[in-house]
């Protein structure tokens, strides 16, 4: 009885309360996007690191903990195997990008399928998920470097990036990289079922051939070259050399890595184009 | 207003391609409260979901000249990790709303959920769920409301205030609605559009349409 009492007034002040908040005026296709991209953000940022009992910390803790192992493993061999770089330096300079280039192309990857539910609101396109997607990895990304440049100043490291434009500059064409690699992996995983088990067997060996515990000059000569075709690459050589001063990668181009960039992107875009329909039908 | 150009789509299945509407040019006026029939399998629930955007047409255009609203009382839609707050703010955001305060507290009130608002929706009841998705679809004012089976919501004094709250929406608003219930298609609809063999018939008058599906 007291429940159906309450009910009504609140019922009216709710109307009432509602009526000057929606705005009336038709949005341009470009602001919904920007809505529907920073609502998704906040949904990924809750969703994110929610259900970890630490939470936000998590995204640092992770790049943390593998760094401390890998310096811890690699340290012992002296500085000789990292071109007279100090290890903890040369690993999370080669570590952190590579781990946000894996962290976006898996998020991108399962975009679709984890923002499957929210389709149902015809302003929410695949594209908006991975933008947001995008973002928030970068963003952590950026953030996780920062703290760790932090950290190791706070060790006695000269961790302070040699050349910050050259850093920021690659990590984001490498994040952008990493953009249509997640895309292109999305879509063929949402065409093809099977796909998405190659394309795990695809990343696995990544880590091992993308020079991202040991500096392309280890490599002999006549080898390298076969490693120069792998992009990846050319982005870890170019932040370490932007990053550790003194560090110097020759034979690397960053031409190249923008040709890469920019060829997967526009094929990424193409075949989102061709099947975007299909992504949200699926 | 809602206009259908040419508009085809399909399903495509071992036996080839299941056509739910061929060719189909129709233009949908904003003022008429729409009955869509249809037998079961017709494609009344892809329709809906064509006309509201959530899914587009193999070809032709579906263009819409105000604001529709999402299926109404469907299920789905929400963020199971995400507290019942959380997931109305994401509305209002992809919605363009940008002080969501207000919509929050309404929404609180009117789904009756209490504190269960601030927990994940995975942790609803299915009663909680769909009052709670209710109160989040008449939180916004739409021009015209998709409805696929709704005033199913609730206990039945709940189900009072649905229906309450929704014939006042309907004084600016209009509905097009799919529904097996012939009463409540007669109580709610001026105008019947019947989906059959891949096409759509329009009658004028609702009374007609469900003649001619019950002699189906």
């Amino acid at each position: 009885m007291r429940a159906r009492l309450s009910a009504g007034p609140f019922c009216d002040i709710g109307l009432l309360m509602l009526k000057p908040v929606l705005n009336q005026t038709p949005r341009s296709s470009f602001q919904v996007l920007r809505d529907v991209t920073f609502g998704l953000l906040i949904r990924e940022l809750k969703t994110r690191f929610g259900s970890y009992r630490l939470g936000y910390a998590w995204a640092l803790l992770d790049p943390l903990l593998m760094i401390g192992l890998f310096s811890a493993i690699f340290g012992m061999r002296g500085h000789s195997g990292f071109g007279g770089a100090p290890a903890p330096l040369f690993i999370t300079a080669g570590y952190l990008p590579f781990i946000f280039f894996k962290n976006v192309v898996s998020k991108l990857q399962s975009a679709v399928n984890a923002n499957k539910g929210l389709f149902c609101y015809r302003q929410v396109t695949p594209f908006s998920t991975f933008i947001a997607r995008f973002i928030l990895e970068t963003i952590v990304g950026m953030m996780v470097g920062g703290i760790l440049i932090l950290g190791l100043l706070w060790f006695g490291f000269d961790a302070i990036p040699n050349d910050p434009l050259q850093v920021l500059l690659i990590y984001l064409l490498l994040m952008i990289f990493s953009f249509s690699l997640g895309i292109v992996f999305c879509i063929t995983g949402n065409l093809v079922n099977e796909a998405e088990k190659f394309l795990g067997l695809l990343m696995m060996p990544l880590m091992f051939i993308s020079c991202v515990m040991y500096p392309l000059a280890s490599i002999p000569a006549q080898y390298q070259h076969w490693f120069l075709w792998n992009p990846l690459v050319h982005a870890l050589e170019l932040i370490r050399s932007g990053w550790i001063a003194g560090y110097v990668s020759p034979n690397v181009s960053w031409t190249y890595l923008f040709g890469v960039t920019l060829i997967l992107l526009t094929f990424a875009m193409s075949s989102y184009r061709l099947s975007h329909r299909r992504l949200i039908a699926s | 207003m809602i206009v259908l150009d040419n508009v085809s789509k399909y399903y495509p299945t071992k036996f080839g391609r299941n056509y739910v509407l061929r060719d189909v040019s129709i233009t949908l006026p904003r003022d008429r409260n729409i009955g869509i029939l249809g037998v079961n399998g017709a494609g009344k629930s892809t329709l809906l979901r064509l006309l509201g955007g959530m899914d587009m047409p193999n070809k032709g255009k579906v263009t819409r000249h105000c604001r529709v609203s999402w299926p109404l009382a469907l299920n789905g839609g929400f963020q199971g990790s995400m507290t019942g707050r959380e997931n109305t703010r994401f509305v209002c955001r992809i919605h363009g709303v940008r002080d969501t305060q207000a919509i929050e507290e309404w929404v609180k009130e009117f789904s009756e959920i209490g504190q269960h608002f601030e927990l994940p929706i995975k942790g609803y009841s299915s009663g909680m769920r769909s009052k709670f998705s209710f109160a989040v679809s008449m939180a916004f004012d739409f021009e015209i409301y998709l409805t696929d089976e709704i005033m199913s919501v609730g206990d039945a004094r709940f189900k009072q205030k649905c229906i309450d709250i929704f014939n006042q929406k309907r004084e600016t608003a209009s509905l097009i609605m799919v529904s097996h219930d012939m009463k409540n298609l007669r109580q709610q609809c001026d105008m019947g559009i019947l989906l059959r063999n891949s096409a759509l018939e329009v009658f004028d008058n609702i009374d007609d349409a469900i003649r001619i599906y019950q002699n189906l």
